[in-house]
């Protein structure tokens, strides 16, 4: 939550409070208002506004010993619950730090910010901040959801985890060849065989170290991209031929068809960490007999290319996550070379520092589609 | 402020605090238990500690009760309700010796070998515990007689729960007694795990009656004075 958005609510809060008040006052001078009911006749557009806040407010109201939740918004209710108002404020919130809280407030006078976790891993941003008005007073709620910002985080601790893992598998693949190796120096045709499996150890772990590193440094903002015109058709065709022995000895098909007429400002190596990236994928993922299509277009603004494959496709609900780093759907589908799943993560941060985008989909007729789309200036 | 207006505030409050050290006795079982899976000393020094506030809060509740009993006349419905907040108090805050009991467990768990696949069993039985302990509050805050009754007999769940650990606990002594000191702190801990739904029955059977008037009794308490509190 941005302060701002926070120093907003507050005085939206706070105007709200005095008019309503000045409302009060004038309409209906006579009755006095009703103890515990809503300090304000709430204006219409003002509930509707703080209804819209993606952050959960609740006013309490004190008098004596008595704390008592009079308004809470729609936010708030999606944690909460619906209690009737006015409620005790152990009866709304359930939860003694709250009570807590509130009374820390009202005898310091003063805000604070506290973090609670709380069942199933939830962890709710508590703001608590005093109010008067006229003689009366209490204590104000701002209660956000950062369950996914705090398990973001934990993610990241856990990335030094992941790393040795991902480096380890390999490594312990080649100290067995290497070991067999040392047994087998008086067989040249088997010897000469596991050292073409180490070097294809070796190639999968350079490639998963250049990755990591570019990652790295992409994510930090350290990565300078040499932008340089480059035709669209020729950047395909070459990169078509280079996986066309992969793709042969799996039994797949490339294809493309890219209008000739299109340039595009590319960094070409790491431009190049994009494609082979998706294409080793869309080979990986496709089955003997299948097929790859890239298809490019372009306008005078953009240019979009589009790469399907005959593949099993993307579970729907993991779509929005393949892009993460470490991210796999399966590792018993992640056969062959690689398959540490960061190459789509390295894919997305070099797409959008060419000021594009990348996304995944599954075709009605079947198979993955990636779809990139660069600017062209 | 006129005097039933008074009365009214002092009773919502009472029974506010009577939800609060619910809370805090909540929070202080899934401490526990979550210490004895993470074998996490500072936590359960942490729960020991803070079963002083559970006891301060305690009396708080009983004397903020006896005053009002003194000092306003309360008529018989809120008298009983009164009453009830009293007795809860009693029984949560022995619930909060529960917790801190087990919190002192794993502190001497922490020294001692013990099998740790058995752990999962003690966190369902505290999870159940804890959601007994909730609904109890919800029941006596909602003056929800039926709702009282069903988690009174949830109780029985948990003592089956109970009864089959115990076994299990007993079995493993005798195949691996080089355990037996862990498993016999363990047999504690489930001990003090099972004392919490009695304090749960407890509490639902007041709410009853202060609902209803009726007195109820859902177990028979022989437990009670065996072993090892
Ligand atoms: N064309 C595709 N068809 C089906 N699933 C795919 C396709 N492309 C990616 N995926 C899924 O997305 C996951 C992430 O892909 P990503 O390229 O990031 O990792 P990886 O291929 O497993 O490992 P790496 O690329 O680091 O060697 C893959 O593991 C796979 O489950
Ligand atoms: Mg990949």
């Amino acid at each position: 939550m941005s302060w701002t958005l926070f120093d907003t609510l507050l005085l939206m809060l706070c105007v709200a409070l005095a008019t309503g008040w000045f409302l009060a006052m004038r309409r209906e001078p006579p009755v006095p208002a009703p103890r515990f009911a809503p300090p304000v006749p709430v204006p219409a557009w003002w509930r509707d506004a703080l209804d819209t806040a993606p952050l959960a407010i609740v006013v309490v109201q004190a008098e004596n010993a008595v704390m008592r939740v009079v308004y809470a918004n729609t936010s708030a209710t999606a944690i909460f619950g619906t209690p009737v108002l006015p409620a005790n404020i152990m009866v709304y919130f359930r939860h003694h730090t709250y009570m807590d809280l509130a009374e820390q407030v009202r005898r310091q006078n003063a805000p604070i910010h506290e973090r609670l976790t709380v069942e199933d891993d939830r962890t709710f941003d508590i703001r608590a901040v005093p109010w008067h008005n006229k003689g009366q007073h209490g204590v104000l709620f701002f209660v956000e959801d950062v369950s996914e910002q705090v398990r973001a985080q934990r993610a990241r601790r856990e990335l030094a985890g992941n790393l040795g893992h991902e480096l380890r598998t390999p490594l312990a693949g080649m100290k067995v060849w290497l070991e067999t190796l040392a047994g087998t120096l008086d067989d040249p045709k088997t010897a000469a065989h596991i050292v073409e499996r180490l070097q294809r150890e070796t190639d999968a772990m350079t490639r998963l170290v250049d990755d990591l590193l570019a990652l790295a440094l992409i994510e930090s903002g350290r990565l300078p991209l040499r932008l340089v015109a480059t035709s669209l058709r020729d950047v395909i065709e070459e990169h078509v031929q280079r996986m066309n022995a992969l793709a042969r000895e799996k039994g797949v098909t490339i294809e493309y068809e890219v209008p000739a007429d299109c340039t595009i400002m590319i960094d070409r190596d790491r431009f190049a960490q994009v494609l082979t990236n998706v294409l080793d994928n869309a080979i990986k993922f496709t089955p003997a007999g299948g097929r790859i299509t890239i298809e490019g277009k372009c306008n005078d603004e953009d240019a979009f290319l589009h790469i399907h494959d005959t593949g099993p496709g993307i579970p729907p609900h993991l779509l929005p996550r393949i892009f993460e780093r470490f991210f796999k759907i399966d590792r018993a589908r992640t056969r062959g070379r690689g398959g540490s799943g960061i190459g789509l993560a390295l894919a997305r941060h070099i797409v959008e520092a060419h000021g594009g985008h990348i996304e995944a989909a599954n075709a009605p007729e079947g198979g993955a589609v990636f779809t990139i789309t660069l600017p062209r200036t | 402020m006129d005097i039933r207006q008074e009365f009214k505030h002092k009773l919502e409050s009472l029974v506010g605090d009577v939800l609060r050290l619910g809370s805090m006795v909540d929070v202080a079982i899934q401490k526990a238990v979550t210490a004895l899976v993470e074998d996490d000393i500072s936590l359960a020094q942490q729960v020991v500690a803070e079963d002083e506030h559970l006891n301060r809060l305690r009396y708080y509740i009983e004397e903020h009760s006896a005053a009002l009993i003194a000092t306003q006349q309360p008529l018989a419905r809120d008298l009983r309700t009164i009453i009830a907040a009293m007795y809860l108090a009693t029984n949560l805050e022995r619930m909060g010796d529960h917790a801190a009991g087990v919190a002192r467990l794993v502190q001497r768990l922490h020294d001692t070998p013990y099998p740790r696949d058995l752990l999962p069993s003690f966190e369902q039985m505290a999870q159940i515990g804890r959601e007994m302990l909730r609904g109890a509050l919800d029941a006596f805050i909602n003056h929800d007689e039926q709702a009282a009754r069903q988690i009174g007999l949830r109780d029985d769940e948990l003592d089956d729960l109970y009864n089959a650990l115990v076994q299990r606990l007993i079995r493993e002594i005798a195949q691996q007694p080089e355990y037996a000191q862990g498993i016999t702190y363990l047999l504690w801990v489930a001990h003090n795990l099972e004392r919490i739904g009695d304090r749960v029955t407890n509490i639902c059977e007041r709410t009853i009656y202060m609902v209803s008037g009726e007195l109820v009794e859902f177990v028979d308490d022989i437990g009670e004075s065996s072993f090892l509190e």
